[in-house]
Protein backbone atom coordinates (compact mmCIF):
# COMPACT_ATOMS: atom_id res chain seq x y z
CA UNK A 1 0.00 0.00 0.00
CA UNK A 2 1.65 3.21 -1.26
CA UNK A 3 1.43 6.35 0.81
CA UNK A 4 -0.73 9.73 -0.11
CA UNK A 5 1.95 11.96 -0.01
CA UNK A 6 -0.37 15.14 -1.64
CA UNK A 7 -0.91 15.13 2.75
CA UNK A 8 2.71 16.19 3.17
CA UNK A 9 2.24 19.93 3.22
CA UNK A 10 5.24 21.99 1.78
CA UNK A 11 6.01 23.47 5.31
CA UNK A 12 6.36 20.05 6.98
CA UNK A 13 8.65 18.85 4.25
CA UNK A 14 10.68 22.27 4.75
CA UNK A 15 11.13 21.68 8.41
CA UNK A 16 11.90 18.03 8.18
CA UNK A 17 14.58 18.43 5.54
CA UNK A 18 16.06 21.31 7.71
CA UNK A 19 16.26 19.68 10.94
CA UNK A 20 17.10 16.14 8.96
CA UNK A 21 20.29 18.68 7.78
CA UNK A 22 20.59 20.02 11.37
CA UNK A 23 20.64 23.44 10.19
CA UNK A 24 18.84 25.64 12.50
CA UNK A 25 17.18 28.34 10.73
CA UNK A 26 14.49 31.18 12.58
CA UNK A 27 10.94 30.82 11.97
CA UNK A 28 10.72 33.49 9.90
CA UNK A 29 13.42 31.57 7.49
CA UNK A 30 11.05 28.59 7.57
CA UNK A 31 8.42 30.40 6.27
CA UNK A 32 10.49 31.97 3.47
CA UNK A 33 12.14 28.25 2.61
CA UNK A 34 8.76 26.95 2.61
CA UNK A 35 7.30 29.99 -0.04
CA UNK A 36 10.13 29.38 -2.45
CA UNK A 37 9.68 25.77 -2.06
CA UNK A 38 7.45 25.22 -4.86
CA UNK A 39 9.69 27.61 -7.74
CA UNK A 40 12.53 25.32 -6.53
CA UNK A 41 10.48 22.10 -6.83
CA UNK A 42 9.40 23.30 -10.02
CA UNK A 43 12.58 23.82 -10.62
CA UNK A 44 14.08 20.15 -9.76
CA UNK A 45 11.12 18.94 -11.50
CA UNK A 46 12.03 20.30 -14.82
CA UNK A 47 15.34 18.85 -14.75
CA UNK A 48 13.70 15.41 -13.88
CA UNK A 49 11.73 15.85 -16.59
CA UNK A 50 14.06 15.62 -19.68
CA UNK A 51 13.99 12.79 -22.01
CA UNK A 52 16.80 12.62 -23.08
CA UNK A 53 18.87 12.44 -19.75
CA UNK A 54 17.03 9.36 -19.59
CA UNK A 55 19.84 6.99 -20.65
CA UNK A 56 22.70 9.94 -20.16
CA UNK A 57 25.91 9.67 -17.59
CA UNK A 58 26.47 12.41 -15.41
CA UNK A 59 28.68 15.35 -16.35
CA UNK A 60 31.10 14.72 -12.94
CA UNK A 61 33.12 11.83 -13.55
CA UNK A 62 34.82 9.93 -10.33
CA UNK A 63 38.64 9.72 -11.28
CA UNK A 64 40.27 6.35 -9.65
CA UNK A 65 43.80 7.95 -10.39
CA UNK A 66 44.01 11.53 -8.97
CA UNK A 67 46.85 13.48 -8.87
CA UNK A 68 47.47 15.10 -4.86
CA UNK A 69 49.03 18.52 -4.89
CA UNK A 70 49.33 20.95 -2.81
CA UNK A 71 48.80 24.85 -3.57
CA UNK A 72 50.84 27.54 -2.04
CA UNK B 1 48.28 63.97 -8.26
CA UNK B 2 49.05 62.00 -11.00
CA UNK B 3 46.38 60.90 -13.83
CA UNK B 4 45.80 57.04 -13.56
CA UNK B 5 45.90 55.53 -17.58
CA UNK B 6 42.38 54.22 -18.12
CA UNK B 7 43.61 50.51 -18.89
CA UNK B 8 46.46 48.09 -18.55
CA UNK B 9 47.73 48.30 -21.78
CA UNK B 10 47.98 52.56 -22.03
CA UNK B 11 49.67 52.37 -18.31
CA UNK B 12 52.31 49.31 -19.99
CA UNK B 13 52.71 51.40 -22.73
CA UNK B 14 52.60 54.45 -20.90
CA UNK B 15 55.81 52.98 -18.44
CA UNK B 16 58.16 51.51 -21.45
CA UNK B 17 57.86 54.79 -22.97
CA UNK B 18 59.19 56.59 -20.03
CA UNK B 19 56.18 58.72 -19.00
CA UNK B 20 55.10 56.53 -15.92
CA UNK B 21 56.65 54.62 -13.11
CA UNK B 22 54.92 51.86 -11.71
CA UNK B 23 55.62 53.94 -8.20
CA UNK B 24 53.77 56.67 -9.77
CA UNK B 25 50.82 54.98 -10.71
CA UNK B 26 50.77 52.82 -7.63
CA UNK B 27 51.01 55.74 -5.52
CA UNK B 28 48.35 57.74 -7.30
CA UNK B 29 45.89 54.75 -7.27
CA UNK B 30 46.33 54.42 -3.31
CA UNK B 31 45.72 57.97 -3.31
CA UNK B 32 42.49 57.78 -5.26
CA UNK B 33 41.34 55.01 -2.91
CA UNK B 34 42.02 56.99 -0.25
CA UNK B 35 39.80 59.51 -0.97
CA UNK B 36 37.17 57.77 -2.64
CA UNK B 37 36.67 54.88 -0.68
CA UNK B 38 34.73 56.19 2.34
CA UNK B 39 31.81 56.44 -0.10
CA UNK B 40 32.78 53.14 -2.11
CA UNK B 41 33.32 50.11 0.49
CA UNK B 42 35.56 48.14 -2.33
CA UNK B 43 38.33 47.75 0.07
CA UNK B 44 38.27 45.01 2.96
CA UNK B 45 42.52 45.14 3.29
CA UNK B 46 44.94 47.45 1.97
CA UNK B 47 48.77 46.21 1.22
CA UNK B 48 50.27 49.71 0.22
CA UNK B 49 53.36 48.99 2.04
CA UNK B 50 53.53 45.61 0.11
CA UNK B 51 52.69 47.57 -2.98
CA UNK B 52 54.85 50.54 -2.92
CA UNK B 53 57.77 47.71 -2.71
CA UNK B 54 56.69 45.93 -5.51
CA UNK B 55 55.79 48.60 -7.94
CA UNK B 56 59.25 49.82 -7.10
CA UNK B 57 61.06 46.59 -7.93
CA UNK B 58 58.73 46.55 -11.16
CA UNK B 59 60.43 49.86 -11.76
CA UNK B 60 64.14 48.87 -11.21
CA UNK B 61 63.67 45.64 -13.37
CA UNK B 62 62.04 47.75 -15.98
CA UNK B 63 65.50 50.15 -15.87
CA UNK B 64 67.75 47.03 -16.00
CA UNK B 65 65.58 45.57 -19.15
CA UNK B 66 63.89 43.24 -17.69
CA UNK B 67 60.15 43.11 -19.04
CA UNK B 68 58.05 40.57 -17.58
CA UNK B 69 55.10 41.59 -19.84
CA UNK B 70 52.11 44.01 -20.02
CA UNK B 71 50.97 42.97 -16.33
CA UNK B 72 54.45 44.28 -14.97
CA UNK B 73 53.96 47.05 -12.42
CA UNK B 74 50.33 47.15 -12.61
CA UNK B 75 47.80 47.25 -9.68
CA UNK B 76 45.46 44.75 -9.54
CA UNK B 77 43.04 43.59 -6.59
CA UNK B 78 41.75 40.37 -5.44
CA UNK B 79 38.68 39.15 -4.57
CA UNK B 80 38.66 38.67 -1.04
CA UNK B 81 37.81 34.47 -1.41
CA UNK B 82 41.30 34.09 -3.24
CA UNK B 83 44.37 33.83 -0.75
CA UNK B 84 46.99 36.31 -1.02
CA UNK B 85 50.39 36.18 1.14
CA UNK B 86 49.67 39.65 2.52
CA UNK B 87 47.01 39.02 4.86
CA UNK B 88 43.88 36.09 5.61
CA UNK B 89 41.36 35.65 3.58
CA UNK B 90 38.09 36.56 5.17
CA UNK B 91 35.42 35.48 2.12
CA UNK B 92 33.78 38.78 3.68
CA UNK B 93 32.84 36.69 6.67
CA UNK B 94 32.80 35.86 10.12
CA UNK B 95 32.87 32.32 9.46
CA UNK B 96 36.12 31.44 7.45
CA UNK B 97 38.99 30.07 9.53
CA UNK B 98 41.31 32.99 9.30
CA UNK B 99 44.37 30.22 9.09
CA UNK B 100 42.87 28.77 6.15
CA UNK B 101 45.07 29.66 2.98
CA UNK B 102 47.43 32.06 5.87
CA UNK B 103 50.63 33.27 4.24
CA UNK B 104 50.26 31.37 0.83
CA UNK B 105 49.15 33.04 -2.41
CA UNK B 106 46.51 30.92 -4.96
CA UNK B 107 47.85 29.55 -7.69
CA UNK B 108 46.48 32.72 -9.65
CA UNK B 109 47.76 35.40 -7.63
CA UNK B 110 51.54 33.61 -7.51
CA UNK B 111 50.73 33.80 -11.09
CA UNK B 112 50.57 38.06 -11.35
CA UNK B 113 53.01 38.16 -8.37
CA UNK B 114 55.76 36.44 -11.31
CA UNK B 115 54.73 38.33 -14.56
CA UNK B 116 55.26 41.92 -11.88
CA UNK B 117 52.20 42.77 -10.98
CA UNK B 118 51.36 44.90 -8.14
CA UNK B 119 48.89 43.63 -5.62
CA UNK B 120 47.60 46.37 -3.76
CA UNK B 121 45.05 44.38 -1.41
CA UNK B 122 41.99 42.26 -1.32
CA UNK B 123 38.52 43.49 -1.93
CA UNK B 124 34.86 42.81 -1.33
CA UNK B 125 32.35 39.89 -2.15
CA UNK B 126 29.31 38.70 -1.07
CA UNK B 127 29.57 36.41 1.80
CA UNK B 128 31.62 33.25 0.41
CA UNK B 129 31.01 34.38 -2.87
CA UNK B 130 26.72 34.14 -2.67
CA UNK B 131 25.20 36.03 0.16
CA UNK B 132 23.89 39.48 -0.38
CA UNK B 133 25.40 42.68 1.24
CA UNK B 134 24.14 42.24 5.32
CA UNK B 135 24.08 45.58 6.74
CA UNK B 136 24.07 43.77 10.05
CA UNK B 137 27.27 42.27 9.44
CA UNK B 138 30.69 44.59 10.15
CA UNK B 139 31.89 44.60 6.29
CA UNK B 140 31.66 47.74 4.42
CA UNK B 141 28.49 47.98 1.96
CA UNK B 142 29.96 47.80 -1.42
CA UNK B 143 28.87 51.00 -3.42
CA UNK B 144 28.30 51.31 -6.86
CA UNK B 145 30.58 54.55 -8.22
CA UNK B 146 28.03 55.43 -11.33
CA UNK B 147 25.52 55.38 -8.29
CA UNK B 148 26.15 54.87 -4.75
CA UNK B 149 22.39 54.24 -3.74
CA UNK B 150 22.82 51.10 -6.29
CA UNK B 151 24.66 48.06 -5.52
CA UNK B 152 27.89 47.31 -7.88
CA UNK B 153 27.08 43.19 -8.74
CA UNK B 154 28.17 40.34 -6.65
CA UNK B 155 29.26 38.38 -5.71
CA UNK B 156 33.00 40.10 -7.45
CA UNK B 157 31.50 43.35 -6.18
CA UNK B 158 34.64 45.44 -4.84
CA UNK B 159 36.62 43.91 -8.12
CA UNK B 160 33.96 45.62 -9.88
CA UNK B 161 33.71 48.98 -7.95
CA UNK B 162 37.50 48.95 -7.79
CA UNK B 163 37.96 48.83 -11.92
CA UNK B 164 35.22 51.22 -12.45
CA UNK B 165 36.67 53.68 -9.76
CA UNK B 166 40.45 53.67 -10.61
CA UNK B 167 41.39 52.28 -7.25
CA UNK B 168 43.51 49.16 -9.59
CA UNK B 169 43.51 48.62 -13.11
CA UNK B 170 42.49 45.74 -13.10
CA UNK B 171 41.56 42.48 -10.54
CA UNK B 172 40.11 38.69 -10.41
CA UNK B 173 36.85 37.45 -9.88
CA UNK B 174 35.26 34.32 -9.80
CA UNK B 175 32.24 33.41 -11.35
CA UNK B 176 29.71 30.32 -10.33
CA UNK B 177 26.35 32.05 -11.18
CA UNK B 178 27.36 35.46 -13.35
CA UNK B 179 29.74 36.37 -10.64
CA UNK B 180 32.26 37.91 -12.86
CA UNK B 181 29.95 39.45 -15.39
CA UNK B 182 27.46 41.07 -13.24
CA UNK B 183 29.68 43.70 -11.54
CA UNK B 184 31.53 44.04 -14.62
CA UNK B 185 27.91 44.87 -16.27
CA UNK B 186 26.87 46.88 -13.10
CA UNK B 187 29.95 48.85 -12.83
CA UNK B 188 30.66 49.38 -16.63
CA UNK B 189 33.57 47.34 -17.12
CA UNK B 190 35.00 44.60 -18.94
CA UNK B 191 34.77 41.16 -17.67
CA UNK B 192 35.96 37.00 -18.67
CA UNK B 193 34.32 34.25 -17.23
CA UNK B 194 37.32 31.74 -19.24
CA UNK B 195 36.28 28.21 -19.88
CA UNK B 196 35.68 25.69 -16.87
CA UNK B 197 39.03 24.54 -15.96
CA UNK B 198 41.13 26.89 -18.16
CA UNK B 199 42.44 28.41 -15.01
CA UNK B 200 43.37 26.91 -11.80
CA UNK B 201 41.09 27.70 -9.36
CA UNK B 202 42.55 25.78 -5.87
CA UNK B 203 43.31 28.41 -3.19
CA UNK B 204 39.79 29.92 -3.45
CA UNK B 205 37.04 29.18 -0.82
CA UNK B 206 34.63 27.21 -2.74
CA UNK B 207 31.30 28.24 -3.94
CA UNK B 208 30.35 25.31 -6.56
CA UNK B 209 33.20 22.91 -7.25
CA UNK B 210 31.92 22.21 -10.53
CA UNK B 211 30.76 25.65 -11.51
CA UNK B 212 33.54 28.09 -10.19
CA UNK B 213 35.42 30.06 -12.26
CA UNK B 214 38.36 32.60 -11.91
CA UNK B 215 38.34 35.58 -14.45
CA UNK B 216 40.04 38.61 -14.83
CA UNK B 217 37.88 41.82 -14.65
CA UNK B 218 39.31 44.97 -16.35
CA UNK B 219 38.60 48.11 -18.96
CA UNK B 220 39.32 46.41 -22.00
CA UNK B 221 39.10 43.07 -23.78
CA UNK B 222 42.36 43.24 -24.45
CA UNK B 223 43.32 44.48 -20.60
CA UNK B 224 41.70 40.70 -19.73
CA UNK B 225 43.78 38.85 -22.74
CA UNK B 226 46.58 40.24 -20.89
CA UNK B 227 46.01 39.10 -17.39
CA UNK B 228 44.27 35.43 -18.60
CA UNK B 229 47.64 34.78 -20.79
CA UNK B 230 49.08 34.88 -17.07
CA UNK B 231 46.74 33.60 -15.55
CA UNK B 232 45.58 30.07 -17.48
CA UNK B 233 47.24 27.24 -17.85
CA UNK B 234 47.09 23.67 -15.87
CA UNK B 235 48.10 23.48 -11.59
CA UNK B 236 48.61 20.12 -10.42
CA UNK B 237 46.47 21.15 -7.51
CA UNK B 238 42.84 21.82 -9.12
CA UNK B 239 41.62 18.94 -10.49
CA UNK B 240 39.43 19.92 -12.54
CA UNK B 241 42.21 22.16 -14.19
CA UNK B 242 42.41 21.36 -17.35
CA UNK B 243 45.96 19.96 -19.00
CA UNK B 244 45.83 21.84 -22.22
CA UNK B 245 48.21 24.22 -24.04
CA UNK B 246 47.92 28.03 -23.39
CA UNK B 247 47.48 29.90 -27.01
CA UNK B 248 48.70 33.37 -27.34
CA UNK B 249 45.59 35.53 -26.94
CA UNK B 250 46.95 38.29 -28.90
CA UNK B 251 46.91 36.73 -31.75
CA UNK B 252 43.18 37.55 -31.86
CA UNK B 253 43.26 41.20 -31.28
CA UNK B 254 43.93 42.24 -34.65
CA UNK B 255 41.92 44.25 -37.11
CA UNK B 256 39.16 42.48 -38.96
CA UNK B 257 38.76 40.37 -36.12
CA UNK B 258 34.59 39.91 -36.32
CA UNK B 259 35.70 39.55 -40.89
CA UNK B 260 33.24 36.46 -41.46
CA UNK B 261 32.30 35.66 -37.45
CA UNK B 262 28.79 33.80 -37.43
CA UNK B 263 26.70 35.68 -34.37
CA UNK B 264 23.78 33.83 -33.26
CA UNK B 265 21.39 36.06 -30.75
CA UNK B 266 18.96 34.36 -28.65
CA UNK B 267 15.72 36.59 -28.27
CA UNK B 268 13.65 33.99 -26.87
CA UNK B 269 15.36 34.07 -23.12
CA UNK B 270 16.84 37.33 -22.85
CA UNK B 271 14.21 40.20 -23.01
CA UNK B 272 11.98 39.55 -20.46
CA UNK B 273 9.10 42.21 -18.83
CA UNK B 274 10.20 44.36 -16.69
CA UNK B 275 13.58 44.90 -18.79
CA UNK B 276 14.82 48.45 -18.43
CA UNK B 277 13.64 50.36 -21.63
CA UNK B 278 16.96 50.90 -22.95
CA UNK B 279 18.76 47.70 -23.10
CA UNK B 280 16.67 46.54 -26.22
CA UNK B 281 18.00 49.55 -28.07
CA UNK B 282 21.09 49.74 -26.92
CA UNK B 283 22.19 45.75 -27.60
CA UNK B 284 20.58 46.05 -31.30
CA UNK B 285 23.27 49.09 -31.78
CA UNK B 286 25.89 46.67 -30.08
CA UNK B 287 24.75 43.90 -32.80
CA UNK B 288 24.53 46.37 -35.73
CA UNK B 289 28.24 47.33 -34.70
CA UNK B 290 29.18 43.65 -35.01
CA UNK B 291 27.40 43.15 -38.13
CA UNK B 292 29.21 46.58 -39.43
CA UNK B 293 32.72 44.53 -38.62
CA UNK B 294 31.99 41.99 -40.89
CA UNK B 295 30.20 39.24 -38.36
CA UNK B 296 26.82 37.95 -39.57
CA UNK B 297 24.12 37.45 -37.47
CA UNK B 298 21.72 35.04 -36.85
CA UNK B 299 18.49 34.61 -34.28
CA UNK B 300 19.30 31.08 -32.12
CA UNK B 301 17.55 29.52 -29.36
CA UNK B 302 19.73 28.22 -26.39
CA UNK B 303 19.07 24.37 -25.76
CA UNK B 304 17.73 23.21 -22.78
CA UNK B 305 17.90 26.53 -21.30
CA UNK B 306 15.87 26.94 -18.30
CA UNK B 307 16.90 23.46 -17.49
CA UNK B 308 20.40 24.76 -17.30
CA UNK B 309 19.19 27.59 -15.15
CA UNK B 310 17.83 25.20 -12.86
CA UNK B 311 21.22 22.69 -13.03
CA UNK B 312 23.41 25.67 -11.85
CA UNK B 313 21.23 25.82 -8.98
CA UNK B 314 20.80 22.34 -8.31
CA UNK B 315 24.28 21.66 -8.62
CA UNK B 316 25.01 24.88 -6.48
CA UNK B 317 23.08 24.12 -3.72
CA UNK B 318 24.66 20.76 -2.91
CA UNK B 319 28.28 21.54 -3.66
CA UNK B 320 27.87 24.93 -1.59
CA UNK B 321 26.01 22.75 1.38
CA UNK B 322 28.30 20.49 1.56
CA UNK B 323 30.85 23.02 2.22
CA UNK B 324 29.27 24.95 4.15
CA UNK B 325 26.87 22.23 6.64
CA UNK B 326 29.39 22.10 10.07
CA UNK B 327 29.41 25.82 10.40
CA UNK B 328 25.99 26.35 9.25
CA UNK B 329 24.66 23.80 11.76
CA UNK B 330 26.78 25.44 14.61
CA UNK B 331 27.61 29.08 13.37
CA UNK B 332 24.33 29.98 11.64
CA UNK B 333 23.73 33.48 12.71
CA UNK B 334 27.50 34.56 12.09
CA UNK B 335 26.57 34.06 8.49
CA UNK B 336 24.86 36.49 6.39
CA UNK B 337 21.04 36.67 5.75
CA UNK B 338 21.36 35.89 2.19
CA UNK B 339 24.23 33.07 2.82
CA UNK B 340 21.65 31.39 4.81
CA UNK B 341 19.23 31.32 2.02
CA UNK B 342 21.02 30.49 -0.70
CA UNK B 343 23.06 27.57 1.23
CA UNK B 344 20.46 26.44 3.09
CA UNK B 345 18.02 25.59 0.26
CA UNK B 346 20.49 22.55 -0.52
CA UNK B 347 18.70 20.97 2.10
CA UNK B 348 15.36 20.32 0.01
CA UNK B 349 17.48 18.75 -2.68
CA UNK B 350 18.38 15.30 -2.90
CA UNK B 351 21.21 13.36 -4.09
CA UNK B 352 18.71 12.00 -6.89
CA UNK B 353 18.25 15.56 -7.41
CA UNK B 354 22.10 16.77 -7.92
CA UNK B 355 23.05 13.84 -9.99
CA UNK B 356 20.43 14.63 -12.18
CA UNK B 357 21.36 18.08 -12.91
CA UNK B 358 24.73 16.48 -13.92
CA UNK B 359 22.74 14.33 -16.08
CA UNK B 360 21.14 16.95 -18.10
CA UNK B 361 24.19 19.01 -18.06
CA UNK B 362 25.39 16.42 -20.51
CA UNK B 363 22.28 16.74 -22.85
CA UNK B 364 22.87 20.22 -22.77
CA UNK B 365 26.78 20.01 -24.16
CA UNK B 366 25.47 17.37 -26.51
CA UNK B 367 23.06 20.51 -28.13
CA UNK B 368 25.12 23.65 -27.02
CA UNK B 369 27.66 21.74 -28.96
CA UNK B 370 25.83 21.38 -32.15
CA UNK B 371 24.75 24.83 -31.69
CA UNK B 372 28.21 26.07 -31.94
CA UNK B 373 28.82 24.46 -35.33
CA UNK B 374 26.72 26.70 -36.98
CA UNK B 375 27.66 29.95 -35.21
CA UNK B 376 30.78 31.18 -33.54
CA UNK B 377 29.66 33.08 -30.52
CA UNK B 378 26.09 33.97 -28.76
CA UNK B 379 25.80 37.32 -27.88
CA UNK B 380 22.57 38.82 -25.65
CA UNK B 381 22.67 41.19 -22.94
CA UNK B 382 24.31 40.15 -19.71
CA UNK B 383 21.37 41.83 -17.54
CA UNK B 384 18.16 43.52 -18.39
CA UNK B 385 18.36 46.13 -16.21
CA UNK B 386 21.02 48.23 -14.88
CA UNK B 387 22.46 48.35 -11.23
CA UNK B 388 19.88 47.17 -8.44
CA UNK B 389 18.85 49.82 -6.25
CA UNK B 390 19.74 49.05 -2.50
CA UNK B 391 16.01 49.44 -1.82
CA UNK B 392 15.56 46.60 -3.46
CA UNK B 393 18.17 44.84 -0.91
CA UNK B 394 16.69 45.35 2.19
CA UNK B 395 17.60 43.84 5.45
CA UNK B 396 20.41 41.63 3.50
CA UNK B 397 18.43 40.16 1.11
CA UNK B 398 17.84 40.24 -2.86
CA UNK B 399 14.16 40.08 -4.24
CA UNK B 400 15.37 36.81 -6.39
CA UNK B 401 12.34 36.92 -8.55
CA UNK B 402 12.82 40.58 -9.15
CA UNK B 403 16.36 40.39 -9.28
CA UNK B 404 17.50 37.68 -11.01
CA UNK B 405 14.48 37.24 -13.32
CA UNK B 406 16.58 40.12 -15.02
CA UNK B 407 19.74 38.25 -15.47
CA UNK B 408 21.31 36.24 -18.16
CA UNK B 409 24.41 34.66 -16.82
CA UNK B 410 23.86 31.32 -15.43
CA UNK B 411 23.69 29.12 -18.06
CA UNK B 412 26.67 29.54 -19.14
CA UNK B 413 28.11 28.32 -15.76
CA UNK B 414 26.42 25.15 -16.20
CA UNK B 415 27.82 24.54 -19.82
CA UNK B 416 31.59 25.82 -18.98
CA UNK B 417 31.60 27.92 -22.11
CA UNK B 418 33.79 31.18 -21.40
CA UNK B 419 31.68 34.05 -21.51
CA UNK B 420 32.94 37.85 -22.25
CA UNK B 421 30.97 40.67 -20.93
CA UNK B 422 31.75 44.62 -22.25
CA UNK B 423 29.79 47.91 -22.04
CA UNK B 424 27.14 48.77 -24.80
CA UNK B 425 25.73 51.57 -23.54
CA UNK B 426 23.37 53.35 -20.31
CA UNK B 427 19.98 53.33 -18.85
CA UNK B 428 18.09 56.90 -18.59
CA UNK B 429 19.26 56.75 -15.19
CA UNK B 430 23.27 56.98 -16.14
CA UNK B 431 23.48 53.30 -15.15
CA UNK B 432 25.53 50.80 -17.56
CA UNK B 433 23.92 48.34 -19.83
CA UNK B 434 26.83 45.39 -20.95
CA UNK B 435 26.93 43.07 -24.03
CA UNK B 436 27.56 39.46 -23.26
CA UNK B 437 29.16 37.39 -25.84
CA UNK B 438 29.94 33.58 -25.38
CA UNK B 439 31.90 31.28 -27.48
CA UNK B 440 33.36 27.95 -28.10
CA UNK B 441 35.05 25.83 -25.18
CA UNK B 442 38.45 27.03 -24.56
CA UNK B 443 37.99 29.53 -27.63
CA UNK B 444 38.84 32.52 -25.86
CA UNK B 445 41.54 33.34 -29.03
CA UNK B 446 37.74 34.14 -30.87
CA UNK B 447 35.83 35.71 -28.01
CA UNK B 448 38.59 38.34 -26.80
CA UNK B 449 39.30 38.88 -30.26
CA UNK B 450 35.58 40.23 -31.09
CA UNK B 451 35.82 42.01 -27.81
CA UNK B 452 38.75 43.57 -29.06
CA UNK B 453 36.95 44.43 -32.63
CA UNK B 454 33.60 46.10 -30.76
CA UNK B 455 35.98 48.02 -28.30
CA UNK B 456 37.98 49.48 -31.21
CA UNK B 457 34.44 51.06 -32.85
CA UNK B 458 33.07 51.98 -29.87
CA UNK B 459 34.24 53.70 -26.54
CA UNK B 460 31.29 52.93 -23.94
CA UNK B 461 34.25 50.78 -21.97
CA UNK B 462 36.26 54.01 -21.94
CA UNK B 463 33.49 56.40 -19.77
CA UNK B 464 34.33 56.74 -16.10
CA UNK B 465 31.87 57.71 -12.95
CA UNK B 466 31.74 61.32 -12.67
CA UNK B 467 33.32 61.10 -8.95
CA UNK B 468 36.62 59.89 -10.29
CA UNK B 469 36.51 61.32 -14.22
CA UNK B 470 38.92 64.63 -12.79
CA UNK B 471 41.79 62.14 -12.72
CA UNK B 472 41.55 59.83 -15.10
CA UNK B 473 43.80 60.23 -18.63
CA UNK B 474 41.08 59.30 -20.71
Amino acid sequence: MTTDISTFTDEATVRTLLAAAGIPATEDEILKFTEDYPRLRGMVDLLHAVPEARYEAPGLLFDPTPTFAEWG
Amino acid sequence: MTDVPLSITEAAAAMRAGDLTSTELTAAVLARADAHDGALGTYLARFDEQALAAAALADSELADGIDRGPLQGIPLGIKDIIAAAEGPTTANSLVLDREWGAGKDAPVVARLRSAGAVITGKVTTMEFACGAPDPAKPFPLPRNPWDTDTWPGGSSSGTGSGVAAGFFLGGLGTDTGGSIRLPSAFCGITGLMPTFGRVPKSGCAPLGYSLDHIGPMARTAEDCASMLQVLAGYHASDPDCADLPVPDYSTGLVPGSLEGKRIGVDRVHHFPEGADPAVAPSFDAAVSVLEGLGASVVEVVLPYYDEMLAADMVTMGGEALAYHLPDMRTRWEDFFLGTRRMVAQGALLSGADFVQAQRVRRVALRALGSLFETVDMVAVPTASTGATHYDDMAGGELDVGKVFGLIHTPYWDSVGNPALVMPMGFTAEGLPLSLQLAGRHFDEVTLLGAGYGYQQATDWHRRVPAMVADAVAA
